[in-house]
């Protein structure tokens, strides 16, 4: 009988009494003896053998056969059986369990197409209480709650687990895209091997799973549905902007309008800027596609715009995407670049994210005082101040000339890159196979200063870093030194991607990012502040202020690979659509600078309600490891056993006592026969 | 006075407790401190009369009348004079007148003579509740209700009692001076084992010239019913009136009463003792055994009740739970026995 196993086969051995119950039927008891007058009529009424044997054959009567259920059900109650699957509903779990419940707190989760009217996630709450109820002495929960990132509740005692369900009670849905397989990856981490795991999943069912992890959990998962697997909706899942080529001053707007469900929609779609409208339209998107919504102009001086749709459906937050188009000036990337000519490094420093690009020739820059330059980075390309004149900034130089700061050793006529430091945050990106240079002059390099890039040059058999990072002399402000001209016709870099992407990684190494115009609902506000930034305050538009300190935020990775030191901050709890203001705080608390980041719910895999149909089939192959398999999921029957005998024993007794039929006492009548006349 | 000193012999001719007499056991026990009669009955049966379909003469003047005519000095008719009639009996008054001779005649009045035949067998020493008297102290209260009833109207009584053969009688005795040795004897009476009716019943019969009242008060569980309506046919043709009163115990007639049962009151195996011969049947008292039984019985009854009809004698059944002053002594009058 497969899933049946016992615990304890010796109690078996109570099955002797089988036979001993059978002996006992078949032998005859000592009958009380009633005196009678006569035996003539009873002799006239025994049609039957009298039976004056000891023993008799077993006779087959319902009294032996409930007898022999009892014993057999008593000997086998005592052998501890347990059953896994097949008779699990009938006893009780043997082993304490680890429940871990996977509860869905992801943006999609907030619609309200449960038959209550209630939110998706109010239902998923109230049924993992209804777990939690479920669990008795000894059994461990914990609560993972999936947002953008998973948040984790555990409770190992009865005291713990009743603050385990207040908790849970409280809990509101943290927003965001559901990462289910970190959430699995997780689950598989926190699988105690000597309890009985089992992780459940309280989802919508909008989420992807990948078999790999779910095949590997080590756990079974149960999967509890809430809402509806088949709701439509419409979102605005893309907002951007950008300059108007022929206009730098005004913004062009792009945004994307997704049906997801099976059924053409008609909508208003109303775009404002500045919360003032600017234009209605009503659009028809197809079933399962998109729309692509283009503004041509925004009108100038507008610092915010957003796009609405008028068409109710289960999920309303992301019926409108906001932008941020401009920033305070202080929270964008202020660069000065110094060089005579306007080439491919000026066009690859106008395109960073928020930059705001100074140019000065050489001329002007030696007359300005360095201590009144306000800039974030400054780059001096083909030129080099003195030494005494640098700016106490970030400073990229690009080819430098020969004399100055640095002297050059040598001339590379025609460098190849033969030397790279490999996994260098500055070559993130950045693929410099078939790349050319020109002549380059050859810098020799100090302790403090590190090669990223090197070359050779196969004619005069010199070689020298192309690209090197170092401390500024003077200012001990960092600095990166490309040695190469970019604009040489011998230099193929600056026609290739890989240069801009050098540079946005050269100006993220050394100076503080900007302030994005939005973010991803649920991605990670990554973002590096003033060097005199010591706090970034996020207020997010639902809750409390939160406090990111600077020096802590970077990981050590971050921080060695920064010469610099420039912290990142992180500020994950991105999931609730909205205006987050963000302020950076100095060491004595006052607010330095602030500016806005708008999260937008619209995204394609939040906005799309139907349940993934792949998903419970995908969860239905994790298993528990062969040794947790043998524990898991068995149900000790002996409860049932206990409760069949006693079943028994009751039909037993209404058998014995149920009533004699034709056992009447004659009447006074009926006995006198025709004496009494 | 006489009555206060009845009363009181009454209760001290009660039977002390007896032992049982063998050493298997015979629930339920007899209770011999039962008394066998009291005042009230007794008044009750001052005021019977033991009647006789037949007129059976005896020697001695009773109170009961005969169809013979006699000379007594109480007139019934005159005849006319025939040879050899006693010339006393001639109405000289009337030959005055008529001058016709002419014989007076007179009702002789005769006492009756009852036989009570009692079944003192072990068998009747039974009954199936200890609320109950056995057979035997019913059968005893009965034939002391007849004894007395005859003594207090001068008729001649004897109580024979038997088993396997007849036992130690009372009587004949005639006279209301015999009530008090009647009930001594009733009361001091003990079973007296097996039984064997119709030997005893023979035996009884040919040791009478003189035929009377027999009643045989028994179980009748002795013989066959064939054997007692031939010991009846010869009763009759001695010219005896035989009245058999049938004594039962209910439990006799609806066994389920009195066989132990189990959990919920279900019949369980038994073992049965026969009181008389000691012998020992097992069963499981199935409903259908004890319709069985019930069916012999009720076959047995009836083949009873048809000897009795058949040679002219009063059958009466009388059972133990039935109350003895009411329904027993109206039973009698009813059948003719006691008026």
């Amino acid at each position: 009988m497969s899933g049946l196993s016992l615990l304890a086969p010796l109690g078996l051995i109570a099955l002797v009494g089988v036979p001993l119950v059978i002996l006992f039927h078949m032998r005859h008891t000592a009958p009380v003896v009633r005196s009678v007058p006569t035996l003539r009529f009873w002799l006239a009424a025994m049609q039957e053998r009298t039976e004056t044997a000891r023993f008799r054959r077993p006779p087959l009567s319902l009294l032996l056969l409930l007898h022999l259920l009892i014993v057999a059900a008593i000997a086998l109650a005592l052998a501890r059986p347990v059953a896994s699957q097949t008779f699990g509903g009938l006893g009780t779990r043997t082993e304490p369990k680890h429940l871990i419940l996977l509860l869905d707190g992801s943006t999609s989760m907030v619609a309200t197409d449960t038959p209550s009217g209630r939110s998706r996630f109010e239902e998923a709450r109230e049924k993992a209480l209804e777990r939690l109820d479920e669990l008795r002495e000894g059994d461990v929960a914990t609560v993972v709650l999936l947002g953008t990132h998973p948040l984790t509740f555990e409770a190992t005692d009865s005291a713990s687990l009743s603050s385990l369900r207040d908790t849970v009670r409280r809990l509101s849905p943290p927003g965001g895209r559901a990462d289910l397989n970190a959430a699995l990856r997780l689950t598989r981490d926190l699988i105690l091997p000597d309890l009985a795991d089992q992780a459940v999943l309280i989802s919508d069912g909008a989420l992807v799973a990948d078999p790999n992890i779910v095949a590997n959990l080590g756990a079974p998962v149960e999967f509890v549905r809430v809402g509806r697997s088949d709701t439509a909706n419409i979102a605005v899942t893309d907002i951007a902007s950008r300059p108007v080529p022929d206009a730098p001053d005004q913004q062009q707007l792009y945004a994307r309008i997704v049906n997801f469900g099976g059924e053409p929609q008609t909508t208003q779609i109303v775009i404002a800027a500045d919360g003032i409208e600017i234009e209605t339209r009503t659009e028809t998107i197809a079933a399962e596609d998109d729309l692509d919504v283009v503004v041509e102009q925004i009108p100038a001086g507008a610092s915010s715009v957003s796009v609405s749709i008028a068409a109710p459906d289960a999920l309303d937050a992301d019926n409108t995407a906001s932008l941020v188009l401009s920033q305070e000036a202080s929270l964008g990337l202020r660069i000065l670049l110094v060089s005579d000519v306007s080439g491919y490094l000026r066009r690859a420093l106008m395109v960073l994210p928020g930059a705001q690009v100074t140019m000065q020739s050489v001329a002007e820059h030696l007359n300005d005082d360095a201590a009144s330059i306000e800039a974030d980075l400054v780059v001096y390309e083909g030129t080099t101040p003195p030494t005494n004149a640098l700016p106490r900034a970030p400073i990229l130089f690009v080819n430098p000339p020969r004399e100055g700061i640095f002297t050059a050793s040598g001339t590379m006529i025609s460098p190849t890159v033969d030397r790279l430091r490999a996994r260098d945050p500055l070559l993130s990106g950045v693929d410099l196979s078939g790349v050319t240079f020109g002549e380059t002059a050859v810098h020799r390099l100090d302790g403090t200063q590190t090669e990223i890039v090197g070359g050779s040059d196969v004619e005069s058999g010199s070689q020298g870093p192309l690209i090197y990072r170092g401390i500024a002399p003077g200012t001990g402000e960092p600095m990166i030194v490309m040695t190469f001209n970019p604009n040489d016709e011998r230099t193929n870099i600056a026609q290739r991607v890989a240069f801009p992407i050098l540079i946005a990684n050269v100006a993220a190494e050394l100076a503080p990012s900007a302030l994005p115009a939005s973010v991803p609902l649920g991605d990670p506000l990554r973002y590096r502040p003033r060097t005199d930034a010591t706090t970034v305050r996020v207020t997010p538009p639902q809750g409390e202020p939160v406090d990111l300190p600077v020096s802590g935020a970077a990981t050590n990775e971050e921080a060695q690979s920064s010469s610099q030191g420039l912290q990142e901050v992180v500020f994950p709890d991105t999931g609730w659509p909205g205006d987050y203001r963000i302020a950076e705080l100095d060491a004595q608390g006052n607010e330095v600078t602030a500016g806005t980041v708008v999260v937008n719910a619209g995204h394609t895999r939040e906005s799309d309600l139907r349940a993934n149909p792949d998903l419970p089939g995908i969860l239905a192959t994790a298993r528990a490891s062969e040794e947790a398999r043998a524990r898991l999921g068995m149900a000790d029957l002996w409860p049932a056993l206990v409760a069949l005998t006693l079943i028994v024993l009751a039909v037993e007794w209404l058998w014995a006592t149920r009533p004699l039929r034709g056992r009447r006492r004659r009447t006074l009548a009926g006995a006198s026969g025709g004496a009494v006349q | 006075m006489i009555r206060t000193r009845l009363a009181d012999r009454l209760r001290q001719i009660a039977p002390s407790r007896q032992g049982h007499r063998t050493a298997w056991p015979t629930w339920p026990t007899p209770n011999r401190d039962e008394p066998l009669f009291d005042e009230e009955l007794l008044a009750r049966l001052r005021r019977l009369v033991l009647l006789s379909r037949r007129s059976i003469a005896e020697g001695l003047a009773g109170e009961h009348r005969s169809r013979r005519r006699g000379s007594s000095p109480e007139f019934a008719d005159f005849k006319s004079y025939s040879r050899g009639d006693d010339f006393r009996r001639i109405d000289w008054n009337i030959y005055s007148r008529l001058d016709e001779l002419f014989v007076r005649l007179s009702e002789v009045t005769t006492e009756l003579t009852v036989h009570i035949l009692l079944d003192a067998s072990t068998s009747m020493d039974w009954r199936s509740d200890p609320a109950l008297p056995t057979k035997f102290t019913y059968a005893r209260r009965l034939a002391g209700s007849l004894c007395y009833v005859s003594l207090w109207h001068f008729d001649r009584v004897v109580v024979a009692p038997f088993g396997r053969d007849l036992g130690v009688m009372f009587g004949p005795a005639q006279g209301r001076a015999h009530v008090m040795p009647m009930l001594n004897f009733l009361s001091a009476l003990e079973p007296l084992g097996e039984t064997d009716l119709p030997a005893s019943l023979d035996r009884y019969v040919r040791a009478r010239r003189r035929p009377g009242i027999l009643v045989l008060v028994s179980d009748l569980l002795s013989g066959e019913p064939a054997d007692l309506k031939s010991g009846l046919r010869e009763l009759r043709s001695r010219g005896w009136q035989a009245i058999v009163v049938h004594i039962v115990d209910e439990g006799e007639l609806a066994p389920a009463s009195y066989l132990p049962t189990g959990v919920g009151g279900r019949l369980t195996q038994t073992e049965l003792l026969d009181v008389e011969s000691a012998a020992r049947l097992r069963l499981t008292p199935t409903s259908q055994v004890l319709q069985r039984y019930e069916a012999a019985v009720n076959t047995w009854l009836a083949e009873i009740e048809s000897a009795c009809a058949s040679e002219d004698a009063e059958y009466l059944r009388l059972q133990t739970d039935w109350p003895f002053e009411t329904i027993v002594l109206q039973l009698l009058h009813a059948r003719g026995v006691l008026a």
